[in-house]
């Protein structure tokens, strides 16, 4: 069987279960509770409550950056947790890992389709906040032109190219997390520990980077530059960032893609 | 285990060692020596006066390292506020006026690290954006007419320049000063008073540059010594390391971090205000003797140009500067944040941040400079 094959067998496995849904939905809905409360009450006052939750009222595409925004440190780490943590461990968890390994796959293609097939639901989860931001905000308040941070107003067409850029980037910096998730997949038969140990992890990371005394550490973190999506949205936009986040998640990639690799390809599979 | 299933960690181990390879490969070739053409202090000071370079753009970052613990947050300007916001980020927006919140965000607009893009085209067309993580500030000339925008509170001031004046964008609290800026200052000091040499090469923002260091000729000084990065290329400064005496991160550290001796896009230099935005226009004054005149109308912080003018005693690095006590901001001599931080001494308190010593005397005089206590308590003695 073509690695293509088993990729999108394994994308329809994902997609078809009812849990990958009820995640994608849920995150969904953050903006429309956001765009909703703002409707209902008359907004917060300038400069309080989260980045960008001020502008929502002014222009609805601000809902879709607000939802990304609220979401990154927490629903978003769980969500992309419980679909890597899942990856290795649920199949020996069912029973399920020995009849996939008879097919003529080695287990590093194997591995790799779990990642790839990973990566594309933190792509889903990302756009699906960004397209629910972007649906309520355009149902709820008026779409127009987009005041960027440096002042200068593009178009409402080029600020949803910003919101797309922004789901792209936050979907960028989940997949060290998600090579994280593989590797600890890979350690364990029981998928919710394997889940709950990747979420803890992205919380850790997060609290290690809030303490100036560990400044040493910072850009070794994989949240490091999760938040620095804001350099999208300004004129000219500020690409470094998105340079150093690759750059970052690729190094996770490479070190735990490969931890992955050794733990598993040298694993006896028993289940 | 078998050596089957050894080989199976190989790219495991090889991926780590890969990457400290690459990390340690990175800080070498930074530090790797750079071959330039061997100059003297002058040869260079005249590089940088022959530079030609009027247009650029660049990313600068800027390190203020006051060298005291981290302040905690007072309410107002903290989290509670504005949780978008990372405690080490500065806040400057701060709408409450309680003289604490003042120095603290002050304060913390000044020390930490902050990011800023520049771009300039001749002497009459800049813009400056300072970056936050989650803002922006953005101040622009061109021609006569200046602009300050402010992401956090959608607000932008304008004003209009005098024809003739040569005035670079006005500094406020919490904007880097450009290197070249910050070189030109200091240049001013290289007298009898500092002793300068060449350093090895570096390279800074990916171009060759040549160091130049400047070492105080004092006992007293607080400023263990400067050196200042020149692009070997253009002449055009690209970095400016202060080091205090006592602390072993630099005091200040300012430079490029990206540089594109290029001229920029003039779109950059138009700026019409968003739809929504609070506009304001500012007054400037036409000359700084006028400044003078309004001297009770403006800002009344401590050292603006009248009072430096009658107070400084000594030259050079050990300049002192008395101010007395009728001219000492009641809300600054009364703050109980500065009495915390200040430590008591022989004749009043001291308050010590990196480069400056500040002594408060109990008659209520402030003598400060970028020198040590000794000094200061000669000075103040002397009176």
């Amino acid at each position: 069987m073509p690695s293509s094959g088993l990729f999108l067998n394994e994308l329809a496995l994902l997609f078809r279960r009812r849990r990958t849904w009820a995640m994608l939905l849920a995150l969904g809905a953050v903006p429309v509770l956001i765009a909703v409360a703002v409707r209902l009450t008359s907004g917060p006052p300038s400069g309080r409550g989260p980045a960008f939750l001020d502008q929502i009222a002014g222009n609805g595409l601000f809902t879709a950056v607000t939802g990304l925004f609220v979401c990154i440190p927490l629903f978003l780490p769980l969500t992309v947790s419980v679909v890597a943590g899942d990856t290795i461990a649920g199949e020996a968890g069912a029973g399920t890992l020995r009849y996939l390994l008879t097919s003529p796959v080695s287990r590093a293609k194997l591995l790799a389709v779990k990642y790839a097939v990973a990566a594309v639901f933190c792509l889903s989860a990302t756009l699906m906040i960004a397209l629910s931001g972007i649906g309520i905000g355009a149902a709820l308040f008026s779409v127009g032109p987009v005041t960027l941070l440096s002042g200068s107003t593009i178009s409402a067409a080029a600020g949803v190219g910003r919101v797309g850029l922004i789901a792209l980037y936050i979907a960028l910096s989940l997949l060290g997390l998600a090579a994280l998730g593989l590797f600890i997949s890979t350690l364990t038969d029981a998928p919710v520990g394997a889940m709950a140990a990747v979420a803890v992890l992205a919380i850790v990371a997060q609290i290690l980077g809030q303490l100036p005394q560990l400044d040493w550490l910072h850009p070794w973190l994989f949240t490091n530059h999760w938040l620095d999506f804001a350099d999208l949205l300004r004129d000219p936009i500020s690409w470094s960032s998105y340079g150093q986040n690759a750059l970052l998640q690729g190094g996770y990639l490479l070190v735990f893609g490969t931890l992955a690799y050794g733990r598993f390809a040298s694993k006896g599979i028993v289940s | 285990m078998k050596p089957v299933v050894l080989k199976k960690w190989i790219p495991a181990v090889l991926a780590p060692a890969v990457i400290v390879a690459f990390a340690v490969g990175a800080s070498v070739s930074a530090k790797a020596q750079v071959n330039l053409e061997p100059k003297t202090p002058q040869q260079l000071l005249e590089l940088i006066a022959s530079s030609k370079l009027t247009d650029f753009s660049g990313t600068t970052t800027a390190t203020v390292d006051l060298g005291i613990p981290p302040l905690p947050d007072l309410g107002g300007t903290g989290m509670m506020n504005k949780p978008d916001v990372v405690p080490d980020t500065p806040n400057e927006s701060g709408t409450t006026t309680s003289p604490e919140a003042n120095v603290l965000s002050a304060l913390s607009a000044i020390s930490g690290t902050h990011e800023a893009r520049i771009f300039i085209d001749g002497p009459d067309k800049a813009r400056v954006q300072v970056m936050d993580s989650m803002d922006e500030q953005d101040f622009i000339r061109n021609g006569t007419t200046i602009w300050k925008y402010d992401s956090s509170d959608n607000t932008v001031t304008k004003g209009t320049l005098p024809e003739t004046t040569s005035m670079k964008i006005p500094q406020r609290r919490g904007t880097p000063p450009t290197p070249a800026e910050l070189t030109d200052s200091l240049l001013t000091l290289v007298d009898p008073h500092t002793e300068m040499s060449m350093q090895d090469g570096t390279r800074i923002a990916g171009r060759d540059a040549y160091t130049l260091e400047l070492v105080p000729r004092s006992d007293d000084s607080l400023v263990a010594k400067v050196s200042i990065g020149v692009d070997a290329q253009t002449g055009a400064p690209l970095q400016v390391v202060v080091d205090a005496v006592d602390q072993q991160t630099p005091a200040v550290s300012m430079g490029f971090t990206s540089f594109t001796p290029e001229t920029p896009d003039a779109k950059l230099f138009e700026f019409t205000p968003p739809a929504g935005a609070h506009i304001s226009e500012a007054k400037i004054p036409h000359e700084a003797k006028s400044q003078l005149k309004d001297h009770k109308n403006a800002t009344d912080q401590p050292g603006s140009a009248h009072d430096i003018n009658d107070a400084v005693h000594g030259t050079g690095w050990d300049s002192v500067v008395v101010i007395e006590a009728k001219d000492v901001p009641k809300e600054l001599a009364a703050n109980e944040m500065l009495k915390q931080l200040a430590t008591p001494v022989e004749g009043g308190k001291l308050l010590h941040i990196s480069l400056v010593n500040v002594l408060l005397t109990n008659d209520g005089r402030m003598v400060l400079g970028a020198v040590s206590l000794d000094r200061l308590q000669a000075v103040a003695n002397g009176q």
